[in-house]
């Protein structure tokens, strides 16, 4: 029988699809790192995708040395433009909340002009926490589709702490409007 | 005379490996400390017995509650808490502005040599370990 890791593992890897607008909750950093260690590894090597991180609890620099642990060269695929890493903070709350999706929009562009599949998000939500946002978070997770009509494959992340911050009926809100709720 | 108790200090930090090697490296200095990788728990053990610590030692982003938000709850219960911030973003114009009592200076940043930590608690505690 799988573990709960090994079935979100198998659900980001396998199941998630370009257009899908997940969510993510992680119950501590390292499965969070297992995450988009495990995706970068698989999608970065056969060149065939673009991958923006969006971190909260990580810095940038710090995700990319979790990287190369991984035995992921980052530095070569930052070069080339397939793994973009930003801190979520500047990606979310600084003047506009739709930052991170619009560099996912500009990056979705690029990918298909270099004949990649797409680009793939892991947005951590925490920034939002972090200023007593809440209303905003809500305001911009409804404002996302369930599905994208572009090449984009995003994972709303929440650390399992943020997330439990939310009411019932947040919680709710948040979960309805993503296609699929992977906990990891 | 028996020897003054050492001074005890609480760390919050949610990354474990850091925690545990925070912890270690101040109790092998002499003070005591007690660990917190859940500032909401911190929270609930400082309301307890606010006057009990000497200097409290927090992380600034964490998951659940922010290490602002934690400094702030832990000021309300007790004004003169001294407390060292200690982070891996560049972020001290959010810490200052909310913060007003902690100088830029003394904002910890990762990743740090564990004797500055040693140092930045001695400063703060003003206590010669």
């Amino acid at each position: 029988m799988a573990t709960a890791a090994e079935e979100a593992k198998r659900q980001v890897l396998g199941e998630a699809c370009f257009g899908d607008h997940s969510m993510l909750v992680y119950r501590d950093l390292d499965a969070m790192r297992k995450m988009y260690c495990a995706y970068c590894k698989a999608h970065l090597e056969p060149g065939s995708e673009i991958v923006l991180i969006a971190t909260q609890y990580e810095t940038p620099d710090r995700v990319r040395q979790n990287l190369v642990g991984y035995g992921i060269d980052a530095e070569k695929y930052q070069q080339a433009g397939s793994l973009v890493i930003v801190d979520a903070v500047n990606g979310y709350q600084h003047g506009d909340t739709d930052g991170v999706i619009k560099l996912a929009k500009s990056l979705a562009s690029r990918a298909e002009k270099e004949g990649k599949q797409g680009v793939c998000i892991f947005g951590d939500a925490g920034s939002f926490f972090m200023f007593d946002r809440l209303a905003e978070l809500l305001h911009y997770e409804l404002s996302l589709p369930q599905r994208f009509d572009l090449k984009i494959k995003g994972f709303c992340s929440y650390h399992a702490a943020d997330f439990d911050r939310l009411t019932p009926d947040q919680k709710q809100a948040v979960e309805g409007n993503h296609c699929r709720k992977i906990v990891a | 005379m028996p020897p003054a108790p050492a001074p005890l200090i609480m760390v919050v930090e949610d990354e474990k490996d850091l925690l545990t090697i925070v912890y270690r490296y101040l109790v092998k200095w002499g003070f005591d400390v007690e660990p917190f990788n859940d500032p909401v728990k911190a929270l609930q053990r400082f309301n307890e017995s606010p006057s009990a610590f000497s200097l409290v030692l927090s992380d600034v982003r964490m998951p659940g509650m922010d290490g602002i938000h934690f400094a702030k709850e832990v000021l309300k219960l007790r004004p003169d808490t001294r407390i060292v911030m200690m982070t891996a973003f560049e972020q001290d114009g959010y810490i200052c502005s909310n913060l007003p009592m902690i100088k830029k200076e003394d904002i910890l940043k990762k990743p740090f040599r564990l004797v500055e930590i040693c140092t930045a608690v001695k400063k703060a505690t003003g206590i010669a370990i």
